[in-house]
């Protein structure tokens, strides 16, 4: 229908924002790229995501770690020119906050898993294997961890998946509504 | 690339016009592909997914190149959706009113222009958000406050033009505004007030000039597209005192109104003043499901329990004074004996590990933050709409319309979460409908409420400040005085300045002649 196509190359706003690395170190074993830069989101005041961080990085896996706190506002900071990968698992709002932040600058949505607390059970809906994710009822975060950078390394395509836990109470401070998700900057290898 | 086509334009001619736009303002700021127009989805619809989705988006990056856009929209009758920083959540986000506009994007049209510290004004574009505007300040070191909506990466903008509203005393963001540029539909650039007077120097300083003042007419509306606006920004007071109360008893919301009128109408307490409900309160510390797993309204046992865990009252009452001490000092007295004479009140000047506290005494002297986004864990995965209507700063009218808006959100299986503000002489009502996204009953669930509730407050006399992109004729057709007088007004407006009908089909329930029979 197009005469020609029209490709996205630039991100907006980036020349007012500024595109200064930000220190990232790189990765310390293969990921998405060679030296490719990982930043992971870490939502302090939720538990899981604090296990989910910190299970990233006992891999050695997470290059600049940046902590937001229930006010949300490092979302804003952080991600005006975070480049290369950027990893989080974060409540839900703070997931759509990133999600329009870095799509809007144009990075691409590689993978977003949703889990859900409900009557008395975690339901994960991810990509992949389900089996050690749906045994765990509490260190969950772990598993998707270790499941995420499989996928990320990963590109083969990935089957959608959905498993329920056993049953388990919600830690205090959970929000009960998670999503683990992973945006990339095309071609960047900053 | 997206499938979709503008209504009403053949594809060839969307190629040719996507081309042209192209010439103007580049390839790589035309965006075609899904990928980047996935951004400007409407995050928190209560549609279902798929709806209100544009054809393509272009984004200018100075006057001129919108004029050059509105010569191609016009010459192939491409309708187009302008967006500042289209961050409206809960009333349509950046998305457009129907699929297929194209995106007239202005982000990146983001210059803080002046900021004038001796009168206390920005000058700003549509990009500007309010955390940039704040930053800014800070960073040259001035005294000035902003005005901020309750997420800081709003537009300083587009929530004026919205009649978006704050929490200072700058709080009425339309009324703070001073000073347009608008570029109109046949690319002719007019500037309001002193600003149409060549090198004024007044053109943020006074709204007035001779003549008519057109400034409303570019709100909530779709007669232009908004380059340039001034905006009044509070000198740092002195002092600065800000309060919590909490009230007891549901039915307390009518003595706090018929106490609060005075206060607000004399100036006493200068901002707005805000009465907010006990569980959208709640949702910024804990989530529903620590205190009930189940479906429809929280049981009166658990609102109970919250209210006792987090202290808090069945309404949480919030205000600040502003300025010399000793002013503070006298006014406090008099606000102290007026809203702690309601038997349980129980007055609070701070308090420890309490992010509402926190958010709120933070938007009270302006300073931007996105935590009322946490408000939406309360269910998890929340969406959520905001049903706004109206009143007089009157304790009956307040009383009368959450007890009809509680009973149809609870018929619903919704609670009611919800809050009051009361401005000059206005009283805003914001209610949350909050709903699971991944629960698609509960959506269409929303999205049917809202659409009783606004029928049933117009028949009470009350009428919407704004709605989500999915109400807009609905509450248009609400405004029925002498047969829909004033739509017809703007529908006369709309046909002289813009023929085409290209700018913003659909805003607000203003149509262009060639839709108004299909819309």
């Amino acid at each position: 229908m197009m005469a020609r196509k029209l490709r996205r190359r630039d991100v907006l706003g980036a020349g007012a924002l500024g595109t200064a690395a930000v220190g990232l170190g790189s990765l310390a074993r293969p990921g998405p790229g060679p030296n490719r830069t990982i930043t992971l989101v870490e939502e302090s005041g939720v538990p899981e995501s604090r296990q989910f961080a910190s299970a990233m990085i006992d891999s050695g896996f997470a290059g600049e770690v940046i902590r937001i706190d229930r006010s949300l506002n490092g979302l804003l900071h952080e991600l005006e020119s975070t480049t290369g990968t950027i990893i989080g698992m974060t409540s839900d709002p703070a997931a759509m906050i990133a999600g329009q932040l870095l799509g809007e600058r144009g990075a691409h949505a590689r993978h977003f898993w949703q889990h859900h607390y409900t009557d008395g059970r975690w339901r994960h809906r991810t990509e992949g294997g389900a089996r050690l994710i749906g045994s765990t009822t509490h260190a969950w975060p772990v598993a998707i961890a270790h499941q995420l950078q499989g996928a990320i390394g990963s590109r083969s395509p990935q089957v959608s998946n959905a498993c329920t836990s056993g049953v388990c109470a919600l830690l205090a401070s959970s929000p009960g509504m998670l999503v683990s998700w992973v945006y990339e900057f095309e071609g960047d290898q900053s | 690339m997206s499938s979709i086509v503008p209504q009403g334009v053949a594809a060839a001619d969307f190629s040719n016009a996507l081309d042209e736009f192209a010439g103007v303002v580049g390839k790589d700021r035309v965006y075609i592909d899904e990928q980047p127009l996935s951004s400007y989805r409407d995050a928190y619809s209560p549609l279902a997914d798929g709806e209100f989705l544009p054809s393509a988006a272009v984004a200018p990056d100075d006057v001129e190149q919108i004029q050059n856009i509105l010569k191609i929209a016009n010459a192939y009758k491409i309708p187009i959706w302008t967006i500042g920083t289209g961050r409206n959540f809960a009333y349509g986000g950046p998305a457009p009113r129907k699929s297929g506009y194209v995106m007239l994007d202005l982000r990146r049209m983001n210059r803080i222009i002046e900021v004038n510290e001796k009168y206390g004004y920005a000058l700003v574009e549509p990009g500007v958000s309010y955390m940039q505007l704040y930053r800014h300040l800070r960073t040259i070191g001035s005294k000035l406050w902003i005005d901020p909506a309750a997420p800081a990466w709003g537009g300083v903008m587009g929530n004026a033009l919205e009649h978006g509203a704050g929490y200072t005393p700058y709080g009425d963001h339309f009324i703070m505004q001073c000073g347009m540029e608008v570029v109109l539909a046949d690319g002719e650039v007019v500037r309001t007030g002193q600003g149409a007077l060549a090198g004024s120097k007044h053109w943020q300083v006074t709204k007035h000039a001779a003549g008519p003042q057109f400034d409303g007419m570019f709100t909530q509306s779709n007669f232009g597209v908004v380059t340039k606006m001034g905006i009044w920004l509070m000198p740092e007071p002195p002092g600065y005192k800000p309060f919590m109360i909490t009230y007891e008893r549901e039915e307390d919301l009518e003595a706090i109104f018929e106490i609060t009128r005075p206060l607000k109408v004399n100036q006493i307490i200068p901002n707005a003043a805000v009465a907010v409900d006990l569980l959208w309160e709640a949702s910024a510390k804990t989530t529903r499901r620590h205190y009930f797993d189940g479906k429809g309204p929280l049981p009166q046992s658990a609102r109970t329990r919250i209210a006792s865990d987090l202290h808090l009252g069945m309404w949480n009452y919030y205000g600040a004074l502003y300025g010399p001490p000793p002013v503070i000092a006298n006014n406090w007295k008099i606000v102290e004996d007026a809203l702690m004479s309601i038997p349980g009140a129980k007055l609070y000047l701070d308090r420890e590990n309490d992010p509402a506290w926190d958010y709120r005494v933070r938007l009270m002297r302006g300073e931007p933050n996105m935590t009322e986004f946490s408000i939406m864990n309360w269910i998890g995965g929340g969406g959520h709409v905001n049903f706004s209507p109206i009143s007089a700063p009157s304790g009956a009218e307040a009383l009368a319309q959450y007890n009809m808006i509680k009973r149809r959100c609870h018929e619903y299986g919704f609670d009611y979460i919800g809050e009051f503000l009361v401005g000059w002489r206005d009283m805003h009502h914001i209610l949350m409908i909050m709903y699971d996204r991944a629960d698609e009953a509960m959506r269409k669930s929303a999205y049917d409420l809202f659409g009783l509730l606004v029928d049933e407050a117009a028949e009470g006399g009350f009428g919407e400040y704004r709605t989500h992109l999915a109400f807009m004729d609905q509450i248009a057709k609400t405004y029925k005085h002498n047969d829909g007088a004033l739509w017809d007004l703007h529908h006369r407006i709309k046909d002289v300045m813009d023929p085409n009908g290209i700018l913003s089909p659909g805003k607000q329930g203003i149509w262009p002649k060639a839709l108004r029979e299909t819309s």
